[in-house]
């Protein structure tokens, strides 16, 4: 099955965009990265030192002497100096030369590292703080495995990017200009003559980094469709075997294993070609230097060029293709990353559908719990209205029940209560004061509800019914579960309240894990609650009793109950019968029956499939 | 490291690619270290000496090297390439069949993440050692060797420079890695755990939601996401040392050279391109020392990776196929249990404790009782979800451990409790079964789970997107979708696991009409909590914790056992007076 939209990969679109965005990221660090800059410079400076510093060992000490020594030179050791002498003092210099960089280099990258991860810190912090502020349409558009991997991948590419990736760069391109000035500043005839192989290499680079990074970019798409075929095949796992699918899925699996395979080693295969060319080049380029060099010794009297600068140049022109060979490949990353940083900002962009308005007021301390649905209108699509027209008055501690066809909008109705959603037109107000109006954590900490699809964390039994109410106590929690009858099956585990839930709660009967949400509304002690199909599975016997458990709990609180077993919701004080997104009768149980209407058939229906295949079963009632 | 070198087998069926890539690698680390030495020939017989035909000769011939060594660079990387490509093909194939066919209680075990993660990075890291690692350090032990071997050539006393070098260079890696590794291994944790709490978040975003859990989260979530700053800055506070470190020795050694060699071109023992070529040989012998310090670190990641893979693809599944099983013929329709003892794990409480029942060819077996009494259990036995130990479970007589596996499950339908559809369109989680259905087929199959009509009321039909795990879907929508997906497998059994607790009573009456119907000769089994659900079944069986306390119809059942009666009158009893006194009423009126 293909899903729509699956990891796409894709160039940034908009990179100074990106790079505004990111300066307030690093703002704050201002002083440490001109630090970092200070030390990148000196660093550089003293790296490019010591190839000078050999060359100028060997023409004037190891070679025979025959150009004239440097002014620092000979104010250091005297004109007169041994060839022995002066060759131990350049090399005391060129060892403090390394000492100091290799200081700086420490230090450097410290500092960068630390703005680094800050600055990765504070993006992961506000993800989250985004998601939570995220409303429901939004999880119900996007796929969970996709923006997972999504995030985790970018934030490990910026990671990359930003700490050392950056710092590299920066490096590589001084590294680059330094060479540059000291060839020329050197010999300008040997330099030029090595810079003229410098427009076929940068081509070459330019070219194939491009392919290779295309080629990459294919093979980071194909592995996004491997996980996604994996993270599909692998939660669906228990429907692909019942239903014998296994070779199908394996086949499809293979499909997408193989193009993975191939844009590999494409793309790789792309990547072997780049690296021994630049090599070759590089190559041609020390053959350059050597053959030029010897030609202007040799072909000129005076010679124009002495054999200590000849080797100094062979060791600027291998650091110089280095970094050109860096870049381009730093600049892969660099793109990968700011394409990253770019969904990241769209992330936390996304405006939630549903905000806290600024000045929202809070909920009196304690509230009474009445609810108002006036007119409300909703719909999850355009065009495809779900709720229409609904209006409802809920006084405080009234038990409501919603009944209707399947897909008639109760779970909806619910879900505009707790402001999952807003409401297209039309108000709901909870003691007359519209749940817009109030932050969403008031609102919902005075609502507890127990929804349709049982999540529970994987962790124990314990902690996910604390999770109603987090400072309870061990005491507490059980006391919960006892309410909801969970007690017993509870203690019955091996391991009791300390049992591990699995997955989803994989190891727990169906029932059993409504039970356990059930104990966490329980412990949460909300003024109102909503139950939403919250017994389903539970068996009508255990049902009644944690109802009758409920029943005392609620006295004095409102409810909403959504249930198909009319014994669920036979004693409400108002039922509303919602049908096509409408309400299509609403009283109590009593009066909707004697209205012989839609409740009336819905209700009737579960006798009338005995009456049809059996006699009237009077004679079967126990005690008749 | 066993299982490290066992990853090696992978390679078998790609040995001409690795023998060709190990081939061309050694042929270009010969042409490199030709280079230092033509370097130094160019020096010597023509700079110093003022031979310019020597210098264009060598220079010539170092071009020459150059394009040879690059040929089998290319060689080498195109070669391995595929080598290790195929073996990332190959094992996550493995990887992937055997999850495939490890049955449900390892699955009940592990987290899709943790699998996920086994088919994906610890494949990749296990393919880059296998694929390349492996040649990579031969190379490198080669490249060491050759150049030693060429610096003690030039000059004996220098070379010993290389043999202090080499050693301290490994020393300070193994110290490096050392401190490293076990933070590595800490991040990469933390990592996980950042993304555990992550995907919590996601998959639990409404729960947090209505408990406002949003602040307790994100305190969880700074929690580790400090840790793992900490773990971050204390690796690279190493890392920061390590690096300029080794290249620390690498200068030193340089130094070391040009002074030493410095001095005996001055005494006139060594020419001057000697001791450039010697400075070239010493960066040639200073990377494969690098690099065999990479490799071993990659090695122990590598080889925690196939420890996680191999356990992966030794685990045993507990359902497998005999050697000898045979298909199962079109079934009829009977199913026994024979005194069927289950726990889901060794030495736990027994869930199914010495069930025997039988169902004959177009029966229906209803399945009622409390909550947790085992009646999925039950179920997850028949298509042989689980294997039983003690006892057994037969369909036509056949025990069902003794035939295939796909045999079996094809031709039985199956609506297991939690309902859960793949992200796709309504047609395709239909037709997942039988993905190459016809469309009337599909539809008739939707009509009978009473689907047709809503799916209709959608602007795209049945292409509508469900979303993941059908979010886009009402509860009851979700489960008549799962009905018809079974009901299109046309098959001989039918087991409904309370498939219809999200459906209204009369939408859910209608599906059982027309069940009634699509069913008739065949065998069915329906767990479920509403007595009006089972009236109509042919036996049923009420269980209590795992033992079964009654079986036979509604009406033998409402007299005999206890149990049944409570939950019959939980539901419907008080209400039959009710209702009569309605019907009076309305009789009344009328
Ligand atoms: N997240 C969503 N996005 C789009 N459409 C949705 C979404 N959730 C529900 N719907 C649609 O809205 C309608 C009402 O769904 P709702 O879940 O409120 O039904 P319900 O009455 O609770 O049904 P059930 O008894 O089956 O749970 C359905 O047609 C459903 O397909
Ligand atoms: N995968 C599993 N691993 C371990 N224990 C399990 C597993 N599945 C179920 N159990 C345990 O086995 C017992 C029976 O569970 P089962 O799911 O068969 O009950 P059920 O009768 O279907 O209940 P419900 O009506 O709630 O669906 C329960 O105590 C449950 O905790
Ligand atoms: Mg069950």
């Amino acid at each position: 099955m293909r899903r729509p939209g699956a990891l796409e990969v894709r160039k940034p679109r908009d990179t100074g965009n990106v790079v505004r965005r990111l300066y307030p990221y690093f703002a704050p660090f201002k002083r440490r990265l001109v630090g970092v800059g200070v030390f990148l410079v000196l660093s550089t400076l003293v790296d490019l030192a010591a190839p000078y510093l050999i060359g100028v060992a060997i023409d004037q000490f190891i070679a025979r002497p025959d150009s004239p020594m440097p002014v620092w030179l000979s104010w250091l050791i005297g004109p007169d100096a041994t060839r022995a002498a002066g060759l131990s003092t350049v090399m005391v210099i060129l060892g403090a030369s390394y000492a100091l960089a290799w200081g700086l280099n420490v230090i450097q990258f410290r500092l960068m590292v630390r703005v680094s991860q800050r600055v990765l810190l504070t993006m992961r912090t506000q993800i989250l703080d985004q998601l939570h502020k995220l409303s429901l349409d939004f999880f119900d558009q996007h796929q969970a495995g996709d923006l997972m991997s999504r995030l985790t991948n970018d934030t490990e590419v910026i990671n990359d990017m930003f700490g050392p990736g950056l710092m590299r760069i920066l490096r590589m391109g001084l590294t680059l200009i330094g060479i540059l000035f000291a060839m020329v500043a050197l010999n300008w005839r040997l330099a030029l003559a090595s810079f003229s192989i410098l427009p076929l290499i940068l081509g070459a680079t330019i070219y194939f980094s491009r392919r290779v990074r295309q080629a990459f970019r294919e093979t980071r798409k194909t592995i996004g469709d491997v996980s996604a075929e994996l993270q599909e095949n692998i939660s669906g796992i228990r429907e692909v075997q019942a239903f014998a699918r296994e070779d199908e899925t394996i086949s499809e699996f293979r499909a997408v294993n193989l193009r993975n395979r191939d844009a590999s080693v494409t793309a790789e295969t792309l990547s072997a070609v780049f690296m021994p060319v630049l090599d070759v080049m590089s190559t041609v380029a020390a053959a350059v230097v050597i053959g030029f060099g010897g030609y202007l010794v040799l072909g000129f009297t005076p010679p124009l060029v002495t054999v200590g600068i000849i080797v100094a140049f062979l060791n600027y022109v291998r650091r110089f293709y280095d970094p050109i060979r860096e870049m381009a490949n730093l600049y892969g990353q660099m793109q990968s990353a700011i394409a990253g940083a770019e969904r990241i900002f769209e992330l936390l962009d996304t405006e939630q559908s549903v905000k806290d308005e600024p000045e929202a007021g809070c909920f009196a301390e304690r509230i009474e719990g009445q609810i108002v649905y006036e007119d409300v209108s909703f719909a999850y699509k355009e065009d495809e209205p779900v709720l229409d027209n609904i209006s409802v008055v809920i006084e405080p501690g009234q038990m409501i029940a919603l009944v209707g066809p399947t897909g008639a909008g109760k779970t909806t109705f619910v879900n505009l209560l707790l402001r999952f959603y807003d409401v297209e037109s039309g108000s709901i107000k909870i003691d007359g004061c519209d749940v817009r109006s109030v932050p969403q954590a008031n609102l919902r900490e005075v609502i507890g509800m127990v929804p349709q699809d049982t999540y529970l964390f994987s962790s124990t039994i314990m902690e996910n019914i604390r999770y109603g109410r987090l400072d309870a106590t061990d005491e507490e929690v059980i006391e919960a579960a006892q309410v909801a009858n969970a007690d017993e099956f509870i203690q019955r585990l091996s391991e009791g309240y300390q049992t591990q839930v699995g997955e989803r709660g994989s190891n727990l009967s169906q029932g059993h894990r409504q039970m356990i949400a059930i104990s966490r509304a329980i412990l949460n002690s909300p003024k109102i609650l909503v139950l939403d199909e919250a017994t389903s599975s539970v068996d009508t016997r255990t049902e009644l009793l944690i109802q009758e458990a409920l029943d005392k709990l609620m006295a004095d609180r409102t409810s909403v109950v959504i249930a198909h077993r009319l014994s669920t919701i036979r004693k409400a004080d108002q039922i509303l019968v919602i049908q096509d997104g409408r309400i299509a009768e609403r009283g109590t149980h009593t009066e909707l029956l004697a209205q012989q209407g839609a409740y009336y058939e819905l209700y009737m229906s579960q006798f009338r499939r005995q009456e049809e295949i059996y006699e009237p079963m009077e004679a079967a009632e126990p005690g008749s | 490291m066993k299982q490290l070198l066992r990853s090696f087998r992978y390679l078998k069926s790609y040995w001409y690619l690795a023998i060709g890539s190990l081939f061309s690698i050694l042929l270009a680390t010969g042409a490199m270290l030709l280079i230092p030495r033509l370097q130094q020939l160019i020096i010597d017989e023509g700079i110093v000496v003022g031979n310019i035909s020597a210098v264009v000769s060598f220079t010539m011939a170092m071009i020459g090297v150059a394009l040879t060594r690059a040929l089998f660079q290319f060689g080498q990387g195109a070669l391995a390439a595929r080598a290790a490509q195929g073996v990332a093909y190959d094992m996550r194939n493995d990887v992937y069949d055997r999850i495939q066919s490890l049955s449900f209680s390892y699955h009940d075990q592990v987290h899709t993440g943790q699998l996920l993660t086994r088919a994906t990075s610890d494949v990749e890291r296990v393919q880059r050692f296998v694929g390349r690692g492996a040649i990579m350090l031969l190379s490198a032990v080669f490249m060491i060797g050759g150049s030693v071997a060429l610096l003690f050539s030039i000059n004996a006393q220098l070379a010993r420079v290389m043999l202090v070098m080499v050693p301290v260079t490994l020393v300070l890696f193994a110290i490096f890695a050392r401190a490293a590794l076990p933070l590595f291994r800490a991040v990469q944790q933390k990592l996980d755990d950042l993304n555990t709490v992550l995907q919590e978040n996601f998959a639990g975003i409404r729960v947090i939601k209505s408990f406002v859990r949003e602040a307790h989260e994100a305190k969880r979530y700074e929690t580790v996401n400090l840790e793992f700053y900490d773990l971050n800055i204390r690796v690279n506070n190493i890392l920061s040392l390590a690096f300029p470190t080794i290249f620390g020795v690498l200068n030193i050694a340089t130094l070391a050279i040009y002074w030493m060699g410095g001095m005996q071109v001055i005494e006139g023992t060594l020419s001057l391109g000697e001791l450039v070529a010697f400075a070239g040989y010493l960066l040639m012998a200073f990377f494969p020392v690098l690099m065999i310090g990479f490799i071993v670190t990659m090695l122990s990641s590598a080889s925690a990776s196939a420890v996680r893979i191999f356990e992966l693809l030794d685990a045993q599944s507990e359902v497998v196929e005999q050697p000898n099983a045979i298909a199962l013929p079109p079934v009829k329709g009977h199913i026994a249990f024979e005194n069927v003892t289950f726990r889901y794990y060794e030495g736990g409480e027994p869930v199914l404790d010495e069930v025997s029942f039988g169902v004959e060819p177009g029966q229906t077996l209803a399945l009622l009782g409390t909550t947790g009494s085992g009646k999925s259990t039950i179920i997850n036995l028949i298509p042989r979800f689980y294997d039983v130990r003690e006892g057994c479970v037969r369909v036509d007589g056949y025990d069902i451990r003794e035939v295939t596996l796909e045999s079996l499950r094809s031709q039985i339908g199956i609506v297991l409790q939690e309902t859960n559809l793949f992200d796709g369109t309504i047609r395709d989680n239909i037709a997942f079964g039988h993905p190459h259905a016809k469309d009337d087929e599909i539809e008739r199959v939707a009509r009978a789970a009473e689907a047709h009509d809503f799916i209709m009321r959608f602007p795209n039909g049945y292409e509508t997107h469900v979303g993941e795990r059908g979010v886009n879907l009402s509860g009851g929508q979700k489960q008549r979708i799962a009905i018809a997906r079974a009901l299109l497998l046309d098959p001989a059994i039918l087991i409904l696991d309370d498939a219809t607790s999200s459906v209204d009573l009369s939408t859910e009456y209608r599906i059982q009409r027309a069940l009634a119907n699509l069913m008739k000769g065949r065998t069915s089994i329906v767990v479920a909590q509403r007595v009006a659900t089972v009236l109509n079944a042919d036996q049923i069986l009420v269980l209590d914790q795992g033992r079964i306390l009654g079986r036979g119809t509604h009406e033998e059942l409402i007299r005999t056992n206890e149990l049944y009666a409570e939950i019959y009158s939980s539901q419907l009893q008080d209400d039959r007076h009710l209702m009569q006194k309605v019907e009076t009423a309305g009789e009344v009126t009328q």
